[in-house]
Parts: C-alpha cells; structure tokens; sequence
C-alpha cells in the first residue's frame, strides 16, 4: 500500500480546523502521516494482515523518532485499550513501513542533527528513493540521500530495500550498475 | 487515617500533600481546565460565566492560601471578545502568570480570529499557555476520528505540531514580537524534524506568506517554550542529549511539568534522569527557564544553598 | 539473614495486600486467591509507588476487537504511568525481559516450624517482643534473598 500525499475526505486536513495558507497544508501532511500510522497499528491492521506492508511517500521521514518514541511510551501506558498490539508500535514500522527521502528532510546546514535523526530510525532501512516526478523532480538523485550514508547506505537507499520490499527481481537490460 | 478528601486536583491539602511538600517545588502554576471550548460550551454568554467564575474561584480558593501557587487565565477562546475582557480583568492580579487555552480549537491558532486574544496577552507580557486537550469540533486527528485513547493521546501531539505551524505562518509573531508560546503536554521532540520542514516549505511556498520576515525556524526558536511531561522515551536516552544539542533553543525553552492529579504524572527528580546533560541545563529545565519566562522571584539568599 | 516474619495470612485477605518495609524497603506483600506474593514498591520505569496501583486483570487479544480479561487479577498498574506488572514474577507486560520489578518468594510456615530455626530467620518488622511467634498460628515468611518468577 503507499500513502501518498494529499486527498481530501471532507474533514479539515488537521484536527483544529480549516488551516489559511497552502503552505501549513503542506507542512501538516508529515502529522496526517503520524495519525495513519497510529490508526493502522492501534487498529491491528498488521495483527489481521501481517503481511501488508505501507510505503509513505512524500510527507518525510525525520519526524518518525520522536513520534515512535512518544507512541511507543503511550503503548506502555494504554496497551490494555488494544490488546492485540502485541509489540511495540515502533517494531510494526519497522516492520511494515517505509519511507521515501523527500528533500524536506535533508538540512544541508545540519548535518550531524540529520545523522543523529537517521541513527535513531535503523539508519537506511526504512528509507526508499523518490523521485517527486512530475512535482519536485529531484534533478540529481545522490542529492535526494544523506550526505553521511557510505555508498553501501546509498545502494540501500536508491535500489536495494526498494528491491527487496516491493520484491522486484534483478534488473534486466539496463547493463546493471556495478 | 487522613481526613476526607476531595478528588486529586481539588484538593489544596492534597495537592500539597502528594505534590508541594513532598519534593521541593518553590512554586507551582496551575492550569485549570475548563470546557469553555466549541464542543464543551456553545452559549458563549455561560463560557464567559464560567471562566470569570473559576479565575475567582481559583484565587480565592488556591492562591490566597499558598504562596507557592500560581495560575493560568482561563477564557471562552471561541468568543473573541469574552476572552479579552477576562484577560483584561484577571491580568492585573500577577500571581495569574498566563493566558490559557486547549490545544483543540475551533479553528488553527494562528487564524485572525484569535489575534486579540493574543494582543491582549502580549500587552499584559503575559504567555500564552496551550494545554493538551480541549475539543474543537473536528475529529481527534487530521485523518478523521481515531478509535481509541491511546491514538487520541498521542495524536494530541500532532495538533501541537499543527498550533505551531499555523501561529509561524500566520504573521502574528511578528506583529507581536514578544509574544510567548507555552506548548503543555505535547512533548518536544518534534520540534527539530517539524523546524525543518517549516523551513523548506517556506522556501518553496514563500510567496503565499510575503509577510514573514524571517525563517520559520527563528521564530520556533524565539517565540515558543515547551514542557517536560509526557517527554518523549527514546529507547536510547542519550537521543535526548543529543537533541538538546542539535537544537540549543531548547535548553533555554524547556520546562519541567508534572501533569498531576493525571494518570501520567511525572515526578521532578525522576524525569529524564537517565538523559545525560549538565547541571546547568538540568537547573534551567527543572527552574531557571519557568523562573525567567513567568518572572518568579528567586528563592531568598538564605534558601539559596538548599 | 534473609528471611523475615511479615505478618500472619489473616493480615493480608484474600486480593487485598499490605506494604511492610523490611530492610529498608518497601515491599508489597499480594493474597491471590490464597497464594502469597510480594513485590517491590518501586517501579522500575521512574519510582512510582507501584503497589498502590490498581490490581486488575491481565488484558489480552486473540485478534483485533477481541479482548480476553483474566479474571484472577494478577496484574498490577503502576500509578504514575500505568506500566502494568505481573505481581507473580515481577515482569512488566511491555517488555518482561528487560523491565521487571524485584519479586520475592513469600511462603506461609507454623510458629512450630520457624520456632524450630531461631537462627534463620529475623522477627522482621515484628520485634519479639510486641509480636511473639506462636507455635499455634500460620505466619507469612518473606525472602529477601529469593527472587520469585526466574
Ligand atoms: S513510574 Fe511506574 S510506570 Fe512510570
């Protein structure tokens, strides 16, 4: 399944209302993403489907620790109220979500905060390439990556956990890239 | 056996007992929740009615009886000029240190609608203190209504994220340059990844908002304070420390809060104790940063060295 | 010397418990259906007064929107954040290998028996004298040593 950004269902696209500017629409989108992610898990959609599997695409990654980290207490102290949420909510994302690198993430100008951001969400695993075509094409897709990731990191980011989490086979005829 | 007691919350000698004596608090700001939001009180005239008469009652009842003690001014947010001319009348008693709100409102905090609310408070140099909970009207999340408490709780915290990008890019801060933000119950850790966000949104999309004069992110940095309780839990408590950091505003804008009489209370000497960082920094989380933002006096020379 | 006397069964009916402070600590001493259990006052997230939690039964799920209640109660809920505990081993629910709260073996022995071995065993927060063991009566005998729920 991917979770692409936008759609409208007649609700304010935030839980305080009808926001004025475009501009807090598009930032909101990343919290949009945060209350799916909390419906999916609280709700045991991955306990009566466990192989589904959820790809977020275009509302960023960077606010996944701190929200894991405050879902993940609240589970601690609520877990009765959703019994069958047998693990932590953060260990269903690992599991089930991913994530493509919007360029909203990269701070060129803080690098170590980024790296810092990334090493508490498993590093690469979680995170896919996107090309953001036909909006916000990314013109040099090594810019779309962590400035810090080895180049192992990057294969991750650009081909490999898209390869192995949409299970594409090897691909045929474009010469391969090493 | 102790004498019969009214429930956690409305009780003074309680509350003294479970909280103000039992660890040492030099002083405590209460945050009276009332339901004089959209969904808990339609007739506006009964709003008004009832936040004029729990900032009596709170004065009499609470702070005439404890030094310690500070409050909030609570207001019928939806009604505009209700709300004014309660800031206006509390506002001259100092021990009333902000202006209250809940975090669901009627509409996002930075609409016009809510801008005299706000002047009010700037002119009195009064924060303005925005409580988890409250209900606007709207479902509990920007996805529709969630099934379960838990999702609500830790939902709140994305309407925080969302109060805090509508005031930056309404302009209200800087019209009101010394307006002061308190974030209560809605975490802090959020607020690197959503700073950034703002930031590339706003090159992108700056021509919608020509009346922001600087970046998003130096307005987080200048204009919002948040609390402790209920802090996020990095598995690693040291993500924390790092945190503090990557985002040295914080040291300077985060203050302890204990939630009591609720279900996740925290008490002072143990949240974050596992998070390394400085004697200073923690002073300034516990103390320093309260002290400064609600102007309480220091504790007397003679306190100093306890 | 490790064990102490706590009190005698009919101190502690059948799911109440009482907190004894033996050695220092706080220790809450559980009657389920019977059986006696004691576990620590102090939560191991962040302090809190755990034994003056509610007790309450274990929640559990086959699948979504079902939910099972143990009726035995075995469980109790931290008061500061809820972080539930089974009282029989210690463990919390969330994550019952890394966070548990000590748990001691508590047994019930005859004044007979514990008059028997008068070196073993300390009167606890009982002194001999304003609590005399008699050889009559039950009494509940709880280790500091032992570690319940291994
Ligand atoms: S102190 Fe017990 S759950 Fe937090």
């Amino acid at each position: 399944m991917s979770l692409q950004y936008g759609g409208l269902t007649g609700n304010p696209p935030t839980a305080v209302g009808w926001p004025t500017y475009l501009v807090e629409e598009w930032v909101g989108m990343a919290t949009v993403a945060q209350s799916q992610i909390m419906s999916m898990i609280a709700e045991g959609v991955f306990d009566r489907f466990r192989d589904l599997r959820a790809v977020v695409v275009e509302a960023g990654f960077s606010w996944l620790p701190a929200f894991l980290w405050r879902f993940d207490k609240n589970w601690k102290g609520l877990r009765r109220e959703v019994p069958w949420v047998r693990r932590a909510p953060s260990e269903y994302v690992r599991e089930h979500f991913r994530f493509t690198v919007g360029p909203a993430d990269l701070q060129p100008g803080e690098p170590a905060a980024l790296q810092h951001v990334i090493d508490d969400m498993w590093g690469a695993d979680l995170l896919l390439f996107g090309s953001g075509y036909p909006h916000d094409v990314v013109a040099r897709p090594r810019d779309a990556v962590p400035g810090h990731f080895s180049d192992p990191e990057v294969e991750q980011v650009m081909s490999g956990n898209a390869r192995a989490f949409y299970r594409l086979d090897e691909p045929a005829g474009i010469g391969g890239r090493r | 056996m102790a004498a019969r007691r009214r429930a956690p919350g409305s009780d003074l000698d309680f509350l003294r007992e479970q909280l103000l004596d039992r660890w040492p608090i030099e002083y405590a700001v209460l945050g009276p929740i009332v339901r004089a939001d959209q969904a808990g009180m339609r007739n506006a005239d009964y709003a008004a009615a009832l936040c004029r008469a729990t900032n009596d009652w709170t004065a009499r009842e609470w702070l005439d009886s404890d030094p310690r003690l500070r409050s909030s001014i609570v207001v019928p947010v939806e009604d505009t000029a209700y709300a004014v001319a309660e800031v206006e009348r509390v506002a001259p008693d100092p021990r009333f240190v902000q202006v209250y709100m809940q975090i669901k409102t009627a509409l996002p905090m930075g609409n016009r609608k809510y801008w005299p609310i706000y002047e009010a408070a700037a002119h009195h140099g009064l924060p303005v203190g925005v409580h988890f909970g409250g209900v606007g009207g709207h479902p509990s999340t920007a996805a529709g209504w969630a099934s379960f408490y838990l999702e609500d709780h830790a939902g709140n915290a994305q309407s925080f994220q969302t109060q805090l990008t509508s005031l930056v890019f309404s302009g209200i801060l800087d019209r009101l340059p010394n307006l002061r933000i308190v974030l209560i119950e809605g975490g802090v850790a959020w607020v690197q990844s959503l700073a950034w966000r703002m930031d590339r949104a706003f090159e992108r999309m700056h021509d919608e908002v020509p009346h922001l004069t600087r970046r998003p992110s130096e307005y987080v940095a200048e204009h919002f304070w948040f609390t402790t309780q209920p802090v996020e839990e990095p598995p690693d408590p040291r993500s924390l420390s790092r945190l503090f950091a990557d985002v040295p505003a914080l040291r300077d804008r985060v203050m302890y809060s204990s939630d009591y009489p609720h279900w996740d209370f925290d008490a002072p000497d143990q949240v974050m104790r596992t998070v390394p960082m400085s004697a200073t920094d923690r002073a300034k989380m516990m103390s320093e940063n309260a002290r400064a933002l609600y102007r309480l006096p220091a504790p007397a020379p003679a306190d100093a060295g306890e | 010397m490790s064990r102490h006397v706590v009190g005698t069964p009919a101190d502690v009916p059948p799911g109440e418990h009482k907190v004894v402070t033996v050695d220092g600590r706080e220790i809450g001493i559980f009657n389920l259906d019977g059986e006696f259990y004691a576990v620590r006052n102090r939560c191991p997230h962040q302090g809190g007064p755990l034994c003056s939690g509610i007790r309450t039964g274990a929640v559990s799920s086959p699948g979504p929107g079902r939910y099972d209640y143990d009726e035995r109660g075995t469980i109790l809920r931290c008061p500061w954040h809820q972080w539930e505990f089974e009282i029989t081993t210690g463990r919390s629910w969330c994550e019952p290998d890394r966070v548990r709260v000590r748990a001691y073996p508590v047994s019930v022995e005859t004044g007979a028996a514990l008059a028997a071995e008068p070196g073993e065993r300390v009167p606890g927060p009982y002194t001999a004298e304003t609590y005399p063991v008699s050889v009559e009566e039950d009494y509940l005998v709880l280790d500091l040593s032992g570690r319940a729920g291994d």
